[in-house]
């Protein structure tokens, strides 16, 4: 019997009391990622399982929509979109309205694509994984640009179709259209954590948004370098492009992790989770797209847009955490390895004994042999 | 709080767990691809942007091509007489109680290019009447409206009164179509009732119209030989 710090199980074990599993001394269970140190706290809503120095309930976008970044990445996606956002604040004060508008709207895009490198979310088939969630996500953004614009006929007050169609029915299909590539990859059985359908929901919604508002902006693109008015041109460009991103990569990423934690062979398990998740993804968009009908004035789009990704971020969040506690399974403790969230030296187990961050949470280039369950 | 796990050993880069990418790679790739994607739409978007630049409304008045299929609109309410060409016009809010008439303005292929609404109120200051009823634009349709000029010698129903022109795009509610518009509005006061003309319509900058509304006969037509209450 030798020293758990060292990896092999044995010594420095303590009894789990939530899930009985003899466990390696810890601040938490490397089984079930409970916290040992404290009873009745197994949803532990305080410790973010993709990122447990946040709780669970907390608007972030970094570690709500990129959650295999290892902890000290973060801060560096975190000031790049800072930055970016700075950036286009800059722009949009000088009514360079056209670069603000693409600033703004590819600053999330190419910060994902840093992200799946980074992560390896795509495994050994980028060129596949790019396709059907990028590439298709940019393909349906324009035939949704074309059939928005046959689809909806302006008013003074509003559309000739009416509330029904422009509120509800285009913000369905455009949502039905994000999701349509990452399906796809649901069939491949490499692809069976929840944390994967929500990276490929993300990258095809951003991809979606990305040519669409292009499209959409065009007449933007080709009016003079420097016009418009400045305030009116922030407000629609964060609210089109940075705003939007993070809605539709929020929407898209939590239905298809709901969908994909209870796909067949996949280990979620029945309960509220998926539905609450499906219905808040759509639910979001409908929602967005009767007020966009009948907004008084762009500030009060931006704020709702806002507060309606903010929201939707926590929720994002609810169904991570949930799947990342249940997708675990059984494990025994393996050799030691660095975790990649804390960088401590710690058993390989489902959840890190020493910060309890998920192990299916970290890059998948960055997972030790046998690390997933 | 003292962790019972050693640190690793291995440093974060190039060995044991590494990151992929440093700090200052993502942050180079970051800025590099945005700067790069950035220039050249811009460059290509500012290449093949239109550089004609018309007249604007100080050009000379188009011949105008007599209405065709003529119908009339007469408000009961108000007592006010449109008369539109049915070709060139739709009625979209037929009401003949209600404050206001709603015309769509469609090209030859009945796509909505322009709409005009006229609506009727008690008598009233014409500048405050025409500043209030931009609100009447829906912000989510109508965004990036900037003023372009004072309409010179506006006029309703050949009573004179206040008018501003703008320029605008229109997008639909998801965010996707987008065209650039004018906007023009204007309202003239006769007897107790106040008429507010607001329209918009596409553009085409290669065309001399004023504020280069695709659709200012048929809208003309209307402005012109609509009349107010007699008696």
């Amino acid at each position: 019997v030798s020293d758990v710090r060292t990896g092999d199980a044995g010594a420095s074990t303590v009894g789990c009391a939530h899930c009985g599993a003899q466990v390696p001394f810890g601040a938490f269970c490397g089984n079930c990622g409970a916290p040992l140190n404290r009873a009745g706290a197994v949803d532990r809503r305080s410790s973010y399982a993709a990122a447990p120095h946040e709780p669970v309930a907390l608007s972030s976008v970094i570690t709500t929509l990129f959650p295999h970044l290892p902890h000290r990445q973060v801060h560096v996606f975190r000031e790049v979109l800072v930055a970016g956002v700075g950036i286009v604040l800059l722009l949009a004060a000088l009514r360079l309205v056209a670069p603000a508008t693409l600033v703004s709207v590819l600053l999330l895009p190419v910060l994902y694509l840093l992200y799946l490198y980074e992560s390896q979310v795509y495994e050994d088939e980028p060129v596949r994984v790019l396709l059907l969630t990028v590439i298709s996500g940019a393909v349906f953004g324009f035939l949704f640009f074309l059939i928005a614009t046959r689809l909806s006929t302006p008013l003074i007050s509003g559309t000739v179709q009416g509330p029904l169609v422009s509120g509800v029915l285009l913000p369905v299909i455009a949502q039905a259209l994000m999701l349509a590539g990452p399906l796809v990859l649901l069939t491949r059985a490499k692809f069976d954590e929840t944390l994967d359908g929500l990276a490929f929901g993300a990258a095809a919604a951003l991809g979606f948004t990305l040519v669409n508002v292009i499209a959409g902006s065009w007449s933007f693109f080709t009016a003079p370098l420097v016009h418009g008015i400045a305030t009116d041109d922030v407000l629609r460009i964060l609210r089109s492009g940075v705003v939007a991103s993070v809605v539709n990569a929020g929407t898209t990423g939590v239905i298809a992790a709901a969908i994909w934690r209870r796909a067949p062979g996949h280990r979620g398990r029945p309960g509220w989770v998926t539905p609450v998740g499906v219905a808040a993804g759509f639910g979001v968009q409908v929602a967005l797209g009767i007020a966009g009908y009948y907004a008084p004035n762009p500030l009060f789009f931006l704020v709702l847009w806002t507060a309606a990704g903010a929201a939707l971020l926590v929720v994002v969040r609810v169904v991570l955490h949930t799947a990342l506690l249940e997708e675990a399974g059984e494990h025994l403790a393996g050799p030691a390895t660095p975790c990649s969230e804390c960088h401590h030296l710690v058993p390989t187990m489902a959840f890190c004994p020493n910060c309890g961050a998920a192990r299916l949470a970290a890059p998948k280039h960055a997972r030790p042999a046998g690390a997933t369950p | 709080m003292n962790s019972p796990f050693p640190n690793s050993p291995f440093p974060m880069y190039g060995g044991g767990y590494s990151s992929r990418m440093s700090h200052r790679s993502i942050i180079g790739s970051a800025a590099g691809i945005i700067s790069l994607v950035v220039t050249v739409v811009t460059f290509v978007a500012v290449r093949v942007a239109s550089s004609a630049q018309g007249c604007g409304f100080f050009c000379a008045p188009a011949s105008s091509q007599p209405v065709s299929n003529a119908e009339q609109f007469v408000n009961t309410k108000w007592g006010f007489v449109i008369d539109y060409g049915g070709s060139q016009l739709t009625i979209n809010q037929p009401d003949p109680t209600s404050d206001s008439a709603d015309f769509l303005a469609e090209d030859q292929n009945g796509n909505t290019v322009g709409e005009i609404v006229i609506t009727a109120m008690q008598a009233t200051n014409t500048q405050q009447a025409v500043k209030s009823a931009l609100s009447d634009f829906s912000s989510d349709q109508f965004q990036d409206i900037t003023p372009v000029e004072a309409v010179p010698g506006a006029e309703v129903g050949l009573i004179p009164g206040d008018g501003e022109g703008y320029a605008a795009n229109v997008v639909s509610t998801d965010g996707s179509a987008d065209d650039p518009v004018g906007i023009v509005i204007m309202a003239s006061t006769h007897g107790n009732v106040t008429l507010v003309a607001e329209m918009w319509s596409e553009t085409d900058t290669s065309g001399d119209a004023p504020f280069y509304l695709v659709t200012d006969q048929s809208f003309d037509h209307v402005l012109t030989d609509l009349r107010f209450r007699t008696g």
